[in-house]
């Protein structure tokens, strides 16, 4: 099967995601410059980009191996409280106590506790995964709400912060490239080799695709599962504190950005299967994401959106999205299923002739 | 003879049965706080009037999507767009007047038929794509939640922005001051107001509406048949029962129920906005299931829904009364829901061990 | 490489049933040994405990003298047992190299996977079996013959010492048959003990060595492939005493007119089906399993769509788009697996029983409480339902009762069925509840009903039923009556191909 064949859908939603950059290049020229195709711009985009895309590769892991945590984003926020919080205690000398990378260890300590009891959840208590995450999340964002009193928490270690602002590259003087956006990518890029080229990613696919197959091979589907769910927080708690070091707090704004969602969002329009197993890796998820966050926010440098009214349409348009992506899969899964029952006609005709 | 033997099973029946255990449960409850909120604050400050007439304000919005939900699960699916339409209504309402000058029923009533055609398009998701419920509920939740933003904002305005609108005094003396006087009767009646114990308007509404709905269940055809696809749609298919016309009627009566509670939730404040009723998508689904919905489809029955409902208002009320947080109430809703699901799985185990050893 | 699988005294029992009863012969290494069997001989379940999916309750299970403890199916895996089943498992979107090393991908450098080893190690094996297959090609789009071969190569890496093929060749075109045997007789070659369960008469005298022959869960004998004829071994396989079960049944004998005229129906799992039956006749569709009888129902149902032919029911020709004409029109289905189609288990009997009905016992939109008590009541009465009471719910009754619920649904009074299919209706019911089931459609013919009647144990079918059609691979291969009919001639046209 020809490589081009068999990434069709993938180089479909990078044409789109080239069409759409051109457009907002285009459109937003004022005064003979490119707003759009510029340093801060751009800069700004991969930001954004830099926090879903790593929480996309927990999410897209989980499908694959036919599971889902849907209290991502809580659990996120809880982490990124607890750490924001950590930074702030002072030791008797009135100078800050715990190193970020202490604070980091501590928080994906909790992070780690977190995916066992949802592991615990649904592989003994066998908790059907989209219900027994969508009740944690209450419990994760109303603790995390209670602690903060609904505010927020500033964090102002330099050397954190640092990381959220430092940029490399310039177009036009103004640097665009985000460092965390270097290593948001390596990230993504890490599992995708994971995925395709280890025998534990090969055990997700099978997990995913078969789970009575994959226990006749003797994999331990609990423990792959568990794996999984770790892999997720701890991911998910990275993620955040990208998101915190670029605005410098902790707050309940993260649930709003809700990053693990569109992360999500985008691995299935590239797609990860929904029903678990499939045959993507990240690439397409990755397309998914670039795509679907250039697209967001490039609307912003639409002459006509630049008026807040549009603001609405930001939102809607990351559920509709789904919506039409999940359609087309549906569709060609209906038409594929029409074609099997038409050739499955055919060889019980030819062999009743025969008989 | 036979009769004592027979009225001392019904008896038995009933201890046995799932609403005697949610009495209980909701008994328990109300004593636990009681006791916790004594022994806190040093005086009856739970068990009072003043908490029942609480419970009961506050019990109307949460149990219209309540009701919507409960029907929903026992065919089997679920829907989680009902908080952002009944949002949306209220929204819609509130934008339609404000903006627009609609009279207050033609207000309703629009944002009524709104909210059936969100219904429908569920419907046609899960039906006609093959959507998984939750993920087609979960997708259209978003995308009425930005089209919430979008009626929002005051088309006449320079630079319309996203706003809760509240229906201004010019608005209300223009349309000769009718449409909020009857959507106040709706919101903010009660009877025997001021004394210790006024019944809001629209409790009289809720529990008409379970009565309604519970009949629907019991005593009508189509409640039977949402009944046996909830349990077993393939069974259902081969007795003649259409199962996609049934989830179509109850994805566009999920949405209707979220409109109602939509229509309240404007009343009671004469306001849309775009947080309304955000907390509440899991208390339907909470009450729905503590009420012994099975998540699975084909049992339980709006009486349970409605004590669901009971026990998870009086937690609210009873955490306030004990003074905690309103955010550790919010995380420790989460926790009623997985008890919640805890006695649901385990009630559908010992159900079918029960049968296996008596085959 | 083990030289030998002996089962002895294998013993296994079933509520209700005596599944199997001290089992025992042996199975040598480089031959084929057929298992022949009706249905209910046991095959299926001595299959699944050499699987290691069900534990005897008595006997053993030995590979070279050493006895078997399997704890589960991936126990039985390692001790060297494949079993390839008619349900594959594989994983669609995997290829086909991944699907035959699943979780034991070769690696280098300790964890990356080895994709050019893994090519060269799967085309190596697809090579051994000659067969044109590109290893990386996902498996979903092989068909469904090659999809089988992949489950062999997959037991063939294993090393397994024991294959064991559960009717092989059901999907299966006469080319792919070919390529199958071939496989078979590399397998043979390699010294493996191969088990060949399969009813068709041509192909066990084609590739096997010896054939054992199981009846009613015991096992009868073994004979040399080569020192036996086709009707040797049917009769050894049939022949009973089935006492006065059947002599005592007060039978119909006045046949109405033509009620149900099939002509050449084709579905996407049978072709030609042309039959007629009359009212107050009980038709038997006989055949083995996977024969397209109960296609045939869904297809005279509604329940699965229709690809050619015509069905004339009751004088008028009919399309039905949904179960719902079916029943409309006066047909009735009892499904095959009550559990799963029949009945909605966590509901009453009396919600079960008016089921159908529901739209015509009232006119308005509320249940006529009265009337469905009363429809449920007649339908316990008649069928001696053991309840104390019409609320009980279903899951709670025995088999038998839950039979006689779904046939109590469809015979009462306001459902007005003139064809009743009965898809399996004594499957796991003991014998005197059997017997009165017997009855009950007797006198449903009596009554007037036209009444298919299908199922896979041969005595049954061939005793309750006044005519019968004998099915095989989605068509007729023939039909006869209950007086001229004998066990032998309906299997051997069971079989036939």
């Amino acid at each position: 099967m020809s490589f081009f064949k068999k990434q069709f859908k993938t180089i479909c939603l990078l044409l789109l995601f080239v069409i759409f950059f051109a457009i907002a290049s285009v459109v937003s020229i004022k005064n003979g410059k490119s707003a759009f195709l510029a340093g801060p711009a751009i800069r700004s985009l991969l930001f954004q980009m830099s926090a879903g895309g790593v929480m996309m590769v927990g999410m897209a892991c989980l499908l694959m191996s036919g599971s889902i945590d849907l209290s991502t984003d809580s659990q996120a926020l809880l982490g990124i409280i607890l750490f924001a919080k950590l930074l702030q205690i002072k030791n008797s000398a009135g100078n800050a106590a715990i190193p970020w990378g202490v604070a980091f260890l501590i928080c994906a300590a909790l992070m780690v506790a977190i995916a066992l009891l949802h592991s615990f959840l649904c592989n003994k208590l066998r908790f059907m995964p989209f219900i027994a995450t969508i009740a944690t999340s209450s419990v994760y964002s109303g603790i995390s709400t209670w602690w903060t009193s609904g505010g927020t928490v500033a964090i102002n270690r330099a050397s954190f912060v640092n990381l959220g602002k430092t940029s490399i590259l310039t177009i036009g003087k103004q640097s665009f490239l985000p460092v965390l956006f270097i290593i948001s990518a390596a990230i993504i890029f890490i599992y995708a080799i994971m995925l395709i080229y280890t025998r534990f990613g090969r055990r997700i696919y099978l997990v995913g695709g078969n789970p009575m197959a994959a226990r006749l091979a003797g994999i331990n589907i609990t423990k792959v599962s568990t794996i999984l769910f770790v892999n997720n927080s701890v991911l998910a708690l990275i993620g955040g504190l990208m998101w915190s070091a670029q605005k410098k707090m902790a707050s309940v704004q993260f649930s709003t950005a809700a990053p693990s969602m569109s992360g999500m969002t985008a691995a299935i329009l590239g797609g990860v299967s929904f029903m678990g197993g499939g045959a993507t890796g990240l690439g397409g998820a990755f397309v998914g994401l670039i795509l679907l966050n250039t697209f967001t926010y490039s609307l912003n440098y639409y002459p006509i959106f630049t008026e807040q009214k549009w603001d609405w349409l930001q939102i809607t348009l990351g559920g509709l999205i789904l919506i039409i992506a999940l359609i087309l899969d549906a569709t060609s899964a209906q038409r594929a299923h029409r074609q099997m029952l038409a050739a499955r006609k055919k060889a019980v005709q030819a062999a009743a002739s025969k008989a | 003879m036979n009769s004592i033997k027979q009225k001392d099973s019904k008896l038995r029946l009933f201890t046995q049965s799932k609403m005697f255990s949610l009495l209980l449960l909701l008994v328990l409850e109300v004593v636990v706080f009681t006791v916790w909120a004594w022994i806190k604050q040093g005086g009856n400050s739970f068990l009072t009037f003043k908490s029942l007439t609480t419970i009961i304000n506050t019990m109307t919005v949460p149990g219209f999507l309540a009701l919507g939900a409960a029907f929903l699960m026992i065919s089997g699916n679920i829907d989680l767009s009902s908080a952002s339409i009944g949002a949306f209504g209220a929204m819609f309402i509130a934008a339609s007047i404000q903006y627009f000058h609609f009279t207050w029923w033609l207000a309703i009533a629009c944002a009524l038929v709104i909210a059936i055609a969100f219904g429908v398009l569920n419907a046609v998701l899960v039906n006609e794509f093959r959507f998984q419920p939750f993920i087609a509920t979960m997708a259209m939740s978003s995308v009425i939640k930005g089209l919430l933003a979008f009626i929002s904002m005051d088309p006449k305005a320079a630079a319309p922005v996203a706003t809760t609108i509240t229906l201004s005094p010019q608005v209300v003396d223009f349309l000769g001051g009718s449409p909020v006087k009857i959507l106040e009767f709706i919101g903010k009646k009660k009877f025997f107001a001021g004394s210790a114990i006024e019944i809001p308007f629209n409790i009289i509404l809720l529990i008409a509406a379970f009565i309604i709905y519970g009949v629907i269940l019991r005593q009508t055809k189509f409640g039977m048949k949402v009944y046996l696809v909830g349990g077993n749609p393939m069974a259902a298919r081969l007795v003649g029962v259409n199962p996609k016309k049934v989830s179509y009627i109850l994805f566009a009566n999920s949405a209707f129920a979220a409109g109602i509670a939509g229509v309240i939730t404007h009343s009671k404040t004469l306001q849309g906005s775009s947080i309304a009723l955000q907390a509440d998508t899991f208390t339907g689904l909470t009450a729905a299931m503590l009420g012994g919905i099975s998540f699975g489809g084909g049992s339980g029955g709006m009486g349970g829904a409605f004590i669901g409902l009971l026990i998870t208002r009086a937690f609210a009320q009873g955490m306030l009364a004990i003074n905690a947080s309103s955010y550790i109430t919010t995380a420790f809703s989460g926790v009623l829901l997985i008890i919640a699901l805890s006695i649901d799985f385990a009630s559908q185990r010992r159900a079918t061990a029960r049968a296996i050893k008596g085959v | 490489m083990a030289q030998s699988l002996e089962f002895s005294g294998i013993g296994k029992s079933f509520p209700g049933v005596r599944a199997l009863d001290d089992i025992s012969f042996r199975a040598e290494a480089g031959k084929v040994l057929a298992l022949i069997g009706e249905n209910g001989a046991g095959k299926s379940t001595l299959l699944k405990i050499l699987s290691g999916d069900l534990k005897p309750d008595e006997g053993t299970v030995s590979i070279d003298g050493v006895v078997q403890n399997y704890g589960s199916p991936n126990d039985a895996i390692n001790a060297g047992v494949s079993v390839i089943y008619q349900e594959r498992q594989l994983i669609p979107s995997l290829s086909v190299a991944e699907n035959i090393f699943p979780g034991v991908l070769p690696v280098k450098a300790g964890f990356l996977v080895d994709k050019k080893k893994l090519r060269n190690d799967t085309q190596a094996i697809i090579d051994k079996f000659g067969l044109p297959i590109d290893p990386m090609m996902p498996v979903g789009l092989l068909s469904v013959a090659y999809q089988q071969m992949v489950e062999i190569m997959k037991a063939y890496r294993r090393n397994s010492a024991v294959i064991a093929f559960d009717e092989p060749t059901a999907p299966l075109t006469d080319t792919e048959i070919e390529i199958l045997f071939k496989l078979i007789a590399e397998l043979k070659e390699e010294g493996k003990v191969i088990l060949y369960i399969s009813h068709r008469m041509n192909e066990i005298f084609q590739i096997t060595d010896e054939i054992v022959i199981m009846k009613d869960g015991k096992y009868v004998k073994t004979v040399l492939t080569a020192a036996t004829n086709e009707q040797d071994i049917v009769k050894a396989m049939v022949g009973r005493d089935i006492g006065d079960t059947y002599a005592n049944l007060s039978r119909n004998d006045a046949f109405g007119e033509v009620l149900l005229d099939v002509k050449n129906l084709s579905s996407p799992y049978i072709d030609g089906v042309t039959f007629q039956l009359h009212r107050g006749e009980i038709l038997g569709l006989a055949g083995l399993a996977g024969a397209g009888r109960s296609e045939t129902a869904r297809a005279i149902f509604g329940a699965d769509p229709i690809l050619g032919g015509s069905i004339t029911f009751d004088g008028k020709e009919v399309d039905f788009k949904s179960p719902k004409d079916a029943i409309d029109a006066g047909i009735a289905l009892c499904p095959e697996d009550r559990k799963e189609q029949g009945l909605v288990l966590f509901r009453s009997i009396k919600d079960n029983v008016s089921a159908p009905v529901i739209d015509k016992l009232s006119n308005g939109p509320f249940r006529n409480a009265k009337l469905e008590e009363e429809i449920t009541q007649s339908a316990i009465d008649k069928f001696s339902i053991k309840t104390p009471s019409s609320d009980k719910i279903c899951l709670e009754l025995s088999g038998g009762n839950q039979q006689k619920v779904i046939l109590g649904r469809w015979t009462s009074p306001l459902v007005d069925t003139k064809l009743l299919i009965l898809d399996e209706p004594t499957k796991g019911i003991d014998v005197g509840t059997k017997q009165e089931i017997y009855q009950m459609v007797c006198d449903l013919a009596k009554a007037g009903y036209g009444v298919i009647f299908i199922s896979s144990e041969l005595t049954e079918v061939i005793n309750v039923s006044d005519t019968i059609i004998v099915m095989h691979n989605g068509h007729i291969t023939g039909s006869t009556t209950r007086q001229e009919a004998t066990e032998e001639s309906v299997l051997a046209l069971a079989m036939l191909d």
